[in-house]
């Protein structure tokens, strides 16, 4: 489409038009009269892709600034993540203008093995945390009349629009000095690291693109996140591990980067070594890896963007749910107030990914524990009681989970009490034989059976103590959660340093819970006596049954009082 | 008035309103977001309304006019800044204020809130049951009547299907349901018919309209002038936080059509629309 003039003023009526105030004969204004093919376009004309994506990323700057500055709170959150981000950013940039000083050899492991890294974190953090950035999602973009190129354009330059592309460039810069020890190299550098970065931001925006069509089947993306969760937890005893053999690769390292740099992940980054060498067969070859990696993500993304923008209708899944007969747990607990409750959270613990993520990180933690404590040193000993606390802080937020649904029970009217002791039932039902299933993970990995009574006292506490401490809490003071539907991966919007601090404040009096027996404990490691760890024990329940009945009723009371008030925070969190 | 008197003031004796014994009764309910002040606008306005005992009361109103405001006041979802609302009840029964004494007052309300959430993780069976369970009712009842509304609102196939796969109308019915299993004198309906389809619209009116021939109230409040006038027999007009107009639907919309006479109430901009001449196919 041959692209026309534009009349940047139109005027507002032709001087033959016959207004009303004249009563003369009315002829239609020039403006109103249909215009020929060869009349001014006034009208959305096409432009070239280049002016389209920087349209589009002129859009997301605007939605980055709008986000950002939404209010004061979130303002000081954000200045606050760009100084964290320039303190890493800044660690890594000295360390990599460090290691220039070194040989040729350690400089070309570092700078390819970082690269790789580089490109890795771009292409699967995105989709791993959901926090893909979706402003310029093509199901948004699907209704204009933008082609696949400018729009392409579009996602690279706002990929650099944001605080992730920033660092990257910023340490890519850091990267580029590393080769300041040849001329050539850094030369070379500089156009390499371009190579580098658009196979990164390239990469990524064809990944997220791919995967937003597999994320149109609701459980997959509920499978996914929750897979890529326990994954992520268990990357501390694989870097455990690691650490232990890092001695023995230490020495392998530089044949490893050789390997990497012959891939699509490192070729782009070790073409300056190969300049430095003056070894051109390989930077030519390692050049023409990179280019054809990035011509085959390029079409890769072409063709999944295709897709997404012909099936963009953001439906709801379509689902094979299967119908099933009968109530479930409705039928088997008790027909009261606190029953139908429980029964109604103890079948979230299960359907609803955002509590059910929190039990897969259980057998995730187990595993990452008894791996770290292998050279027995005692790590493990904590599991049982971190497990305790973290079951007892996951109802602090079970109103701001159920957000607007709150209000059913508000409408019934649900008594406080019922309400608090409905979930702290529901939440025992998994939490106690989840802790009795640590401690006996941490009996059989230690061997010190004699310390079982003191433990059992500590995990009583934190479980029963910790829920009743939770349940008064909870009922005055909440924090943004992922809204009912959503991943429970996504960060909820709204977060201020306030609600930092609530979770803090929650966490921390939990925690106290378990001081008492586990001074007592202390006592029984530090005197030998089997009698301390017994009166742990006791202390432990006694101390968790009243505070958990205390917190019950507390708790109740505060809610009948608070009820409205917290349904206009929890309706907040989108 | 402040909040705390509000909430732990004793029941007082409501006045003597023109409708004898109305099952809800509306008195200078007020909202006000933030500080109380010369400049703050409010939510609802001193709101007066009195909704006669088994009429079908229509609460008409712009967006933002204050409906649901209003509503969520009157059903216990929202505290008043001030005013009070009492709600009738049985026929024999005293009216009650709904914040001095609100398990009494919301045993006889069935409330469907507009845009909120349901526990859509259950399935349709499960949350008529959750509800009903959750007033204390009977076990062996809830089951009755559950499996009465389903078969009612014609939900058979997706009673066992969780909420979340539910259409708009699906969604819309199973929460009515959810709202009706205690058999409330007074149904408060926010929004019922928005985004559903014609056939589930019809059923629900239906359901509704036996429910006020058997002697209930049902509140509906809607943007739908037609609506309004073809379904209910009383209506009340919203703008800015304040009641511009109530009566029957005869009263107050005269001898002009109800959606003519809610502009003319209102004075919204009729040459709106204007200006637009480039507004055409090229």
């Amino acid at each position: 489409m041959a692209s026309t003039r534009v009349n940047a003023t139109e005027p507002n009526a032709a001087p033959g038009a016959a207004t009303s105030e004249q009563g003369a004969v009315h002829v239609a204004p020039e403006s109103l009269r249909p215009t020929g093919p060869a009349g001014p376009a006034t009208h959305a004309r096409a432009v070239g892709p280049l002016s389209e994506g920087l349209r589009m990323a002129a859009l997301k700057w605007h939605l980055l600034i709008n986000t950002l500055t939404r209010s004061t709170w979130i303002l000081v959150g954000t200045i606050l993540g760009a100084l964290y981000m320039l303190f890493v950013v800044g660690s890594f940039g000295f360390a990599l203008f460090m290691v220039g000083s070194e040989s040729l050899e350690i400089v070309r492991t570092a700078a390819v093995f970082f690269g790789a890294l580089l490109l890795l974190g771009w292409w699967i953090v995105p989709v791993v945390s959901s926090k893909a950035d979706s402003s310029l999602d093509p199901s948004r973009l699907a209704l204009f009349p933008l082609r696949i190129p400018g729009i392409q354009i579009g996602q690279i330059l706002g990929a650099v629009i944001g605080i992730p592309g920033i660092a990257t460039l910023l340490i890519t810069a850091a990267w580029i000095s590393t080769w300041r020890a040849s001329g050539i190299a850094l030369l070379l550098a500089i156009p390499c690291a371009l190579l580098g970065l658009l196979l990164a931001f390239v990469g990524s925006r064809a990944v997220t693109a791919l995967s937003a069509n597999f994320n149109k089947q609701r459980r997959a993306g509920e499978i996914i996140s929750i897979v890529l969760l326990g994954l992520v937890v268990l990357l501390g005893p694989l870097f455990a591990l690691i650490g232990r053999g890092v001695e023995q690769v230490w020495e392998q390292l530089p044949t490893w980067a050789g390997y990497l740099a012959w891939s699509p992940l490192g070729a782009a980054w070790a073409i300056p070594a190969d300049a430095a060498q003056s070894q051109w067969g390989a930077a030519l070859g390692r050049l023409a890896i990179a280019a054809a990696t990035l011509v085959v993500v390029v079409l890769v993304w072409r063709a999944a963007l295709h897709r997404a923008l012909a099936d963009a209708t953001g439906d709801a899944a379509r689902s094979g749910a299967k119908s099933v007969s009968g109530v479930g747990l409705f039928a088997r607990l008790p027909a009261t107030g606190w029953g139908a409750v429980m029964a109604r959270c103890l079948t979230y613990w299960v359907k609803d990914p955002r509590y059910s993520a929190t039990l897969l990180i259980l057998p995730a933690m187990a595993a990452a524990f008894w791996f770290i404590s292998q050279d027995g040193t005692g790590v493990i000993w904590i599991l049982p009681g971190l497990v305790a606390l973290l079951m007892a802080y996951a109802i602090s937020a079970d109103v701001g989970y159920d957000n607007t649904a709150f209000t059913l029970h508000i409408l019934a009217p649900v008594k406080g009490s019922h309400d608090r002791l409905g979930r702290a039932l529901a939440m025992l039902c998994i939490g106690v034989p989840a802790v009795i299933l640590m401690l006996a993970v941490t009996m059989v990995r230690t061997g010190g059976w004699g310390y079982l009574p003191g433990m059992v006292g500590i995990c009583s506490a934190l479980l029963l103590a910790g829920t009743g401490v939770v349940s008064v809490m909870s009922a005055r003071y909440t924090y943004p959660v992922p809204p009912p539907g959503a991943s429970p991966m996504k960060t909820p919007q709204g977060y201020t340093v306030l609600n930092v601090i609530i979770q803090f404040v929650i966490l921390g009096a939990v925690a106290l819970m378990a001081l008492p027996p586990m001074i007592l404990l202390i006592v029984q490691v530090v005197f030998g006596q089997a009698l301390w760890g017994w009166l742990a024990l006791a202390v432990g329940i006694v101390e968790g049954l009243g505070v958990f009945w205390l917190g019950i009723v507390l708790g109740g009371t505060w809610l009948d009082r608070r009820a409205p008030e917290l349904l206009q925070e929890v309706a907040q969190y989108r | 008035m402040s909040i705390q008197a509000h909430s732990s003031r004793p029941a007082e004796q409501p006045p003597q309103p023109q409708e004898p014994n109305p099952a809800l009764l509306i008195r200078d309910l007020t909202k006000v977001y933030g500080h109380p002040g010369p400049g703050a606008r409010p939510a609802a306005d001193h709101v007066n309304l009195a909704v006669p005992r088994g009429s079908f009361y229509g609460l008409v109103g712009r967006n933002g006019a204050g409906k649901t405001t209003t509503l969520s006041m009157a059903t216990g979802l929202l505290r008043p800044t001030a005013g009070t609302v009492w709600v009738g009840g049985g026929s024999r029964d005293r009216p009650v204020d709904v914040w001095a004494d609100s398990v009494t007052a919301k045993q006889r309300m069935g409330v469907l809130p507009d845009g909120t959430h349901l526990f859509d993780r259950l399935t349709g069976r499960q949350l008529v049951t959750y509800s009903g369970l959750l007033r204390g009712m009977d076990r062996e009842l809830v089951k009755d009547r559950t499996e009465d509304l389903i078969r009612a609102m014609d939900l058979q196939e997706a009673a066992g299907k969780q909420v979340q796969d539910y259409s708009a109308g699906m969604t819309k019915k199973i929460a009515l349901a959810a709202a009706m299993i205690h058999a409330p004198a007074l149904l408060v309906l926010d929004e019922p018919f928005e985004s559903v389809d014609p056939v589930s619209a019809a059923n629900i009116r239906a359901i509704l309209h036996q429910y006020t021939r058997a002697g209930g109230t049902v509140v509906v409040s809607s943007h739908v002038m037609d609506l309004v006038q073809r379904m209910c027999d009383h209506v009340a007009v919203m703008d800015n936080g304040r009641v511009l107009a109530q009566g029957t639907v005869d009263q107050v919309r005269g001898e002009m059509s109800l959606e003519d006479r809610f502009v003319n109430l209102v004075g919204g901009r009729t040459d709106a629309g204007e200006g637009l001449s480039w507004l055409r196919p090229e």
